[in-house]
């Protein structure tokens, strides 16, 4: 299992590479600093995000982290972007506290056809993988995953990273209807989708949870998820609840 | 209550965009012209954030069932009380029992503002009644209007007679209508958007920057409050695709194809396609109006500049608020 959970004593202040001013009421902050690695950058931007979430300065109007970039929104009613940029650049990172209200989420997942609505494709996978299904699911069970950003819809977490092994192409023929709890993959990367759309990830199993409603399963930038199996009957058992 | 007799096209209620929305990757919504929204709810006596009906392709009767102000602005469209005809950017006084009626407009992109005096009963989100049907689906979204449906309502008591009167001198408020004056409707070509280019700007080499501030663009027929797609010359970006990063109110993404968009109040809140620049506030209030196929160009701009128009408009608003209040 990977830690996710940063040790701000070692990581040197200032990691912004770049503050780019959008337009008259967004700034963005860039984290593509070379030395770090993704996690480091992600690290980075939640951070920042955190800075000034928990300040929350007058002029602060919104946020939108997403793996090493950071766009900030503020009323220019108030302030221009050079009184955001002096803001951000006094920003002293040590003093955020470890508490970040990362949370930890375990999500129960079913790799067997539920349905007919339920269209899995895990055969294809292991074929084109030359896995079987049992070493799909271990490649799958035995990573935590980070969510990198939060978007296309609200609740669906691009979490990263899944094994080598599993990096998958987009379907040549997107789905036009992805049944809302699949949790599918794409590139090096995993979601589940919180509600039915159309969509090009491979679909390798589902979670019997509401993501589009249940609260404690609101995913945020930084959190980790990982995940367990239940079988089919656990599965119809838990969507019921 | 306010009652939906009749509607067309599409309707709903909106008032100033959400807030601390997008963290949670909600769109930030609001209306497509803020300067008229805010007008008729002055007009009205109403806070500047208070819900109006945002209305498209007009085609609307409503039935008000208490005496009230309303507030029409936006893309002028005929509209009457029980048949008589009112004018827009006037505070018009309601009876109790008469219909508002829109009649179908000329365009179905431009918006038609209709303040009420008073408060829409609706569930909140961010503090706001706002919905994306794109995120709550459109049998979900509570602000949208049916035909049929009616809507609880917190009427304001105003002395009526006092601000029966009132209306907006377009001389004297010039720059409060400039985003309108400009419209497809009286001019050949409606003049220039601002931009700011910046995000992957340095990624264009100079003759697609040249080509894009040069050439002539139209907004398409595929536009709706997510985003405006343009026709007009492909411009090719060196970066095809990239992590994916927030996307700022005004944001031109340019696609795999070289086409662009411009991303407004319901769009999503990050995306993976290079961005040229941002087209500034005021331009995007005015984009409200741009029908399909009427020419502009793009007019880079500084955002010191964008800003300066922006506090203009404020500005403007406050002498406003007093020259109403004194009325």
């Amino acid at each position: 299992m990977h830690s996710h959970i940063p040790n701000y004593s070692v990581i040197p202040l200032n990691k912004v590479t770049k503050l780019q001013a959008l337009n008259e009421q967004s700034v963005m902050l860039y984290f593509d600093y070379n030395e770090l690695n993704k996690l480091q950058r992600n690290e980075w931007v939640v951070s920042y995000y955190h800075a000034l979430l928990s300040n929350k300065p007058i002029w602060l109007n919104d946020m939108v982290p997403s793996y090493e970039t950071l766009l900030i929104e503020f009323d220019s009613l108030l302030v221009d972007h050079y009184a955001v940029i002096n803001y951000i650049r006094g920003i002293n990172t040590d003093l955020i506290t470890q508490e970040l209200n990362q949370k930890k989420l375990n999500m129960p997942i079913c790799f067997e056809q539920a349905s007919d609505e339920h269209p899995l494709d895990s055969r294809q996978i292991c074929q084109d993988l030359d896995i079987s299904i049992e070493q799909l699911k271990h490649l799958f069970l035995n990573s935590s995953y980070r969510a990198y950003a939060v978007g296309f819809m609200p609740n669906f977490a691009y979490l990263g990273y899944v094994h080598e092994q599993l990096k998958l192409n987009r379907l040549k023929q997107p789905r036009a209807k992805v049944p809302a709890g699949a949790v599918a993959i794409a590139d090096d990367q995993c979601a589940i989708y919180p509600k039915a759309t159309p969509g090009g990830w491979q679909i390798i199993a589902y979670t019997p949870i509401d993501l589009a409603s249940d609260e404690k399963f609101e995913m945020s930038v930084g959190d980790e998820i990982s995940f367990y199996e239940i079988d089919k009957r656990q599965f119809f058992e838990y969507a019921k609840q | 209550m306010i009652s939906i007799k009749h509607l067309t096209l599409f309707a709903h209620f909106v008032d100033g965009c959400r807030h601390f929305s997008q963290m949670s990757a909600f769109s930030s919504a609001g209306p497509l012209d803020a300067i008229s929204h805010r007008m008729v709810n002055a007009l009205v006596g109403n806070s500047k954030n208070e819900a109006c009906i945002e209305c498209f392709g007009g085609g609307l009767t409503i039935v008000f069932d208490h005496d009230c102000l309303i507030a029409l602005g936006g893309w002028e469209t005929p509209a009457f009380i029980n048949e008589k005809p009112i004018k827009y950017y006037q505070t018009i006084s309601v009876q109790k029992g008469q219909e508002l009626c829109l009649q179908n407009s000329d365009s179905v992109t431009a918006p038609i503002y209709v303040a009420i005096s008073g408060s829409v009963q609706l569930p909140k989100k961010f503090n706001s009644v706002d919905c994306v049907i794109r995120e709550e689906g459109k049998n979900l979204a509570s602000s949208v209007l049916a035909e049929g449906q009616d809507f609880a309502f917190n009427y304001h008591n105003f002395p009526q007679k006092q601000f029966a009167t009132r209306s907006i001198d377009q001389t004297e408020f010039s720059i409060l209508f400039e985003h309108l004056a400009y419209s497809a409707r009286q001019f050949k070509q409606v003049g220039d958007v601002d931009v700011h280019l910046t995000y992957q700007a340095s990624s264009f080499d100079a003759k697609q920057l040249l080509r894009f501030l040069s050439s002539p663009y139209q907004v398409s027929k595929q536009s709706d409050r997510m985003g405006i797609r343009l026709n007009g010359p492909a411009i090719l970006c060196n970066k095809q695709s990239l992590t994916s990063q927030g996307i700022a109110y005004g944001s031109i993404q340019i696609t795999g194809e070289g086409q662009a968009i411009i991303l407004r109040n319901d769009r999503q809140t990050i995306g993976g396609y290079p961005v040229i620049g941002c087209v500034s506030w005021i331009s995007m209030q005015r984009l409200a109006y741009f029908n399909p196929d009427t020419p502009f160009r793009f007019n880079a701009v500084s955002i010191e500049c964008a800003r300066q128009k922006r506090l203009l408009i404020e500005s403007a608003f406050e002498r406003l608020h007093k020259t109403l209040d004194s009325a």
